[in-house]
């Protein structure tokens, strides 16, 4: 925040300041003023750092320019594009009312990452590519080709700041306002807060305000899924609907792209002709010296109308590449920006769903835990505290424990490579416990007590970890090991148990203890995953509402600006070729 | 007044008037191996020359190459109009019944009947006319015409003009070489011309695929957005029209260029003519020049014979033939021959003026002419762009909407 006081160019209430920066008028906002340009902000809250007085500061920004806010992407103009003092590239004038600043395209591009990354939802504008490939060469030197590029750049960028600033949240966001101020260097901003805090990864950030730090914890442990991580056909109607915009962007600017080759193409011919037209002039011209009377007049006029022709066909191609090709581009690239937002949407979606499923499983599983430790708890009191008959509840328990260990291991494996052990305590205890209970359940009670209550303990533990494996059955499971793998992998398991001496219960508590914990932690994410979803739905639903919007308008721009072009054109060479039939007879 | 169009002429102001016109191509005789293509030749006139005011024959092409062959020969003074080339590459190809092709010969044909029309002297030859109203063209050619032409063998040109290849004429430049300078100039201009048409032509032909291309991708836009349909499929529209524009615009420039190579033949055969005069004023120079050696001669005689020793002197005496005598025979010998000579030159010169006097209302005529046809292809070239830009003009206009 000190960054802010220092070097600061809203000003502030302190009249030292009025003199250092060339924006603030005359005038002093009293602070009564300002709380009333705040309630106009409305319940919307955009802004990075959710301070008023920021807010008053940014509205005092609008008041000291004399602009309007509607006006202002119309007062922004890049006047010039000029050699750095130091360093070999190109700086670009800006210049908003009355203020001038100068940034270099890369630092352009900084800002449009910036503002991608901030936020997160919002489609920012394009700018002109990097590097651009000619699709097509007039006859030009070294240096034509610069300025052309040059002016094609100046142009797209000014159409660049000039769309952030029509942008409800964009163009009020500060780092817009940073970039455009002439006091604030842009590495300076790119090292401090709020582009200092941002991390890595914008799925790990909460969508409304990236750059604020409250479960900063929660989202680093977000997980990162892959597009595939869910299959297409079970998503719910909504991403399916917007599953279907993005693939319809995605032909939408391929169609495009070729569109513009195409028009490239055609403005090559164009441009070829009108110079074929030019040496057609200068024949005609030479023969009309050779001639005299009216024969020389009309060749003369024929040699100029074809000059005319040419000339016109140089302008209207200029005009096409400024008002249709451009543009043309710029749509292009709006539409994969829209598309990937809608990608960054699909993605919160399969975030959301995972962590869903992550919680159900880390549920059940403590569910299980929690059934295990009741049951053992039951089983551990009857062996215990009372030689009644087994209640029916452990008989049934342990019926089930050895139909269930029958059914894991199935009819066929019954045959093999079993656990030598566990065959001996089957075959031993049921001999045992038939007997006993059959005949004599209170006798032999005490002997076998001991025996029981360790047989018990650890079938209850086979139970849990063969149930546990059936219960990953069941469960929503990624996973799916066959069988016998499986198999041979719960016997290692068992025969490591043994070896390490392990105390089951003990593990269990832990399992259980940890399993508490995560559920906890997943049920926030669940909850941020689910209201961040719900936040992103949204603003990306206005946002693609405001796309469609200023896409037809562009696209008919682009349509009406075609045919005045060739109006004009025509137009023009309909005057210079009349004006050979005006001078004959005929 | 001369016109490039096929359709029949507004008549000239004039008490004689005579008007042809070349309509109505015709495949004749199609499948057999003298298939060919016949061209209905209108003709109204009232001058007595002809037998009727108005007739209407068939002719073909070798019909009129056969009239050009006539023409040529017995009008030698006059710059008569070049036929229309005989392609023989579309022959080849096979490409002579297009209709295309068709079409533009018939025009060609139509502007050569019309300049021979126009002709003062070409039209009141009775070959021309019997071209015209003859039924019996071929007869006519096979027994009257044919014998004229033999008698005057092409082998006699060939001397004539073998003679006088190396010597060159002796005046300093006339007039003619100004002339000849002037037309050289001209031909070489509308050749010029003529390529720079053809390239445009051809970028045309580009630009209209390309025209093309990008419609094609406005049409699968309009389906891929509905919303924005209307504005985009009027675009589409739009720009496909102006490719069409374009193969309009091709079509008739590609006329002008026949027109352009017309004129260009044209002055060829001014060329010839200009030729053909220098090549009689070498024969005059040649008789000059034989005059005056045998003057020379006589002059020699006359001043008394060779001085100091001569053969023939000392021949003489061995004959003993009185030389006085001699000489005064020789005199009057070379006498005699010199006042041929100087007939014959006095015939050729009078003769050589006329021809002179015929070239110079000949190249006036073909000035004209060529004036005349060049502004009227001006006109058309310009009709043609205008016609295309406010059609261009209209549709956009209209795409607007």
């Amino acid at each position: 925040m000190d960054f802010f006081e220092d070097n600061n160019p809203f000003g502030d209430q302190s009249p030292n300041r009025l003199s250092k920066s060339s924006k603030h008028s005359e005038e002093q906002l009293a602070p009564g003023t300002q709380k009333d340009q705040n309630e106009n902000y409305g319940n919307v809250d955009w802004n990075l750092n959710a301070n008023s007085e920021e807010k008053g500061r940014k509205v005092a920004f609008w008041k000291d320019s004399n602009i309007e806010e509607d006006d202002l992407p119309n007062a922004i103009f890049i006047t010039g594009a000029v050699k750095a003092e130091r360093g070999n590239h190109v700086v670009y004038n800006i210049k908003v009312n009355n203020s001038e600043v100068q940034r270099r395209y890369s630092e352009f591009a900084s800002l449009r990452v910036q503002l991608e990354r901030l936020y997160p939802t919002c489609l920012v504008p394009v700018l002109p590519d990097k590097h651009k490939i000619m699709d097509y060469v007039f006859n030009m030197t070294k240096s034509q080709r610069t300025t052309r590029l040059l002016e094609e750049r100046k142009r797209l960028l000014q159409s660049f700041l000039r769309r952030v600033a029509l942008h409800p949240i964009l163009g009020k966001s500060d780092i817009f306002f940073k970039f455009l101020s002439r006091h604030v260097s842009w590495n300076d901003v790119l090292h401090s807060a709020p582009v200092s805090l941002l991390p890595k990864d914008s799925l790990k950030v909460r969508p409304e305000n990236p750059a604020a730090n409250d479960y900063a914890e929660l989202y680093s442990k977000l997980p990162v899924p892959s597009k595939m991580s869910l299959p297409v056909e079970s998503y719910d109607e909504v991403s399916q609907n917007y599953l279907s915009q993005e693939n319809s962007l995605r032909i939408y600017s391929l169609n495009l792209q070729e569109h513009i080759s195409r028009f490239n193409r055609c403005v090559f011919s164009i441009s070829q002709m009108s110079l074929a037209c030019s040496n057609l002039g200068a024949t005609f011209n030479a023969l009309s010296l050779s001639e005299s009377a009216q024969l020389m007049t009309a060749l003369e006029r024929v040699g100029q109308a074809n000059d005319q022709t040419c000339l016109s066909g140089i302008d209207f191609i200029h005009g096409l590449v400024v008002d249709a090709i451009e543009p043309l581009s710029e749509v292009s690239k709006s539409a994969k920006s829209m598309r990937h937002i809608i990608i960054f949407r699909r993605m919160k979606y399969i975030q959301n769903i995972v962590v869903k499923d992550l919680l159900q499983r880390k549920k059940a599983l403590l569910q299980q835990l929690e059934r295990r430790e009741q049951q053992a708890n039951r089983l551990q009191s009857a062996i215990q505290g009372n030689d009644e008959v087994l209640d029916d509840e452990t008989r049934n328990l342990l019926e089930a424990s050895k139909s269930a260990s029958q059914s894991i291991y199935g009819p066929g494996q019954q045959q093999e490579n079993l656990n030598g052990r566990n065959d001996a305590l089957h075959s031993d205890f049921h001999g045992n416990l038939t007997g006993t209970l059959g005949n004599e359940p209170n006798v032999n009670e005490q002997i076998n007590s001991e025996r029981i209550q360790e047989y018990a303990r650890e079938l209850a533990n086979t139970h849990q970890q063969h149930s546990d494996t059936a219960s990953f059955d069941t469960s929503v499971s990624t996973v799916l090991v066959p069988r016998k793998l499986r198999d041979m992998f719960d016997q290692i398991r068992f025969a490591f148990n043994g070896l390490a001496d392990n105390n089951v219960e003990a593990n269990r508590h832990n399992t259980m203890g940890r399993t508490i914990e995560s559920v906890h932690h997943l049920e926030k994410m669940e909850a941020l995953t689910s209201e961040d979803l719900e936040y992103v739905t949204t603003s990306i639903g206005s946002e693609y509402e405001r796309y469609k919007r200023i896409h037809e308008e562009d696209m008919s721009k682009v349509c009406n600006k075609i045919a005045d072009r060739h109006i004009e054109w025509a137009d023009r060479n309909i005057r210079a070729w009349k004006n050979i039939l005006a001078g004959s007879s005929f | 007044m001369l016109s490039s169009t096929n359709s029949e002429n507004p008549a000239p102001i004039s008490t004689s008037f005579l008007e042809c016109s070349v309509t109505e191509p015709r495949k004749e005789l199609q499948g057999s191996r003298d298939a060919h293509v016949s061209y209905l030749i209108i003709t109204k006139t009232n001058s007595p020359l002809f037998t009727r005011p108005e007739c209407k024959v068939r002719r073909r092409f070798s019909d009129f190459v056969k009239l050009q062959e006539i023409l040529s020969r017995l009008n030698e003074d006059c710059v008569v109009p070049p036929l229309p080339a005989k392609h023989k590459l579309e022959y080849i190809k096979g490409n002579r019944f297009s209709d295309n092709f068709i079409y533009r010969r018939a025009s060609l044909l139509n502007r050569y009947i019309t300049r021979c029309a126009f002709h003062p002297v070409l039209h009141r030859s009775p070959h021309f006319i019997a071209f015209l109203e003859n039924p019996n063209w071929n007869n006519y050619v096979r027994y009257f015409i044919q014998p004229k032409l033999n008698t005057t063998s092409k082998l006699d040109e060939f001397s004539d003009s073998l003679l006088n290849a190396f010597s060159k004429l002796k005046e300093e430049p006339t007039e003619f070489d100004i002339q000849r300078d002037h037309v050289q100039q001209f031909m070489l201009g509308i050749s010029n011309l003529e390529t720079s048409i053809q390239r445009i032509v051809r970028l045309e032909k580009t630009l209209e695929t390309d025209y093309e291309d990008v419609s094609a991708q406005f049409d699968r836009l309009a389906s891929l957005d509905q919303t924005l349909e209307i504005p985009v499929e009027s675009i589409h529209q739009a720009l496909q029209k102006t490719g069409e524009e374009y193969s309009f615009l091709i079509e008739k420039l590609t006329l002008l260029l026949d027109t352009i190579k017309d004129v260009q033949s044209y002055a060829q055969s001014l060329k010839e003519l200009l030729k053909r005069r220098d090549q009689k004023q070498q024969d005059v120079e040649a008789l000059q020049e034989y005059s005056s050696k045998l003057s020379l001669e006589r002059d020699k005689i006359s001043s008394g014979g060779s001085n100091g020793f001569s053969f023939s002197k000392t021949f003489d005496d061995l004959r003993g033939v009185d030389h006085n005598d001699s000489r005064l025979k020789r005199l009057e010998q070379v006498q005699s021959e010199l006042q041929a000579v100087e007939q014959a030159i006095q015939e050729a010169s009078i003769v050589h003026e006329a021809f002179n006097q015929r070239v110079r209302e000949e190249s006036k005529l073909f000035d004209n002419v060529r004036q005349s046809e060049m502004l009227s292809a001006i006109n058309d070239y310009a009709n043609v762009h205008v016609e295309f830009f406010t059609n261009i003009r209209e549709l956009w206009l209209h795409a607007k909407q």
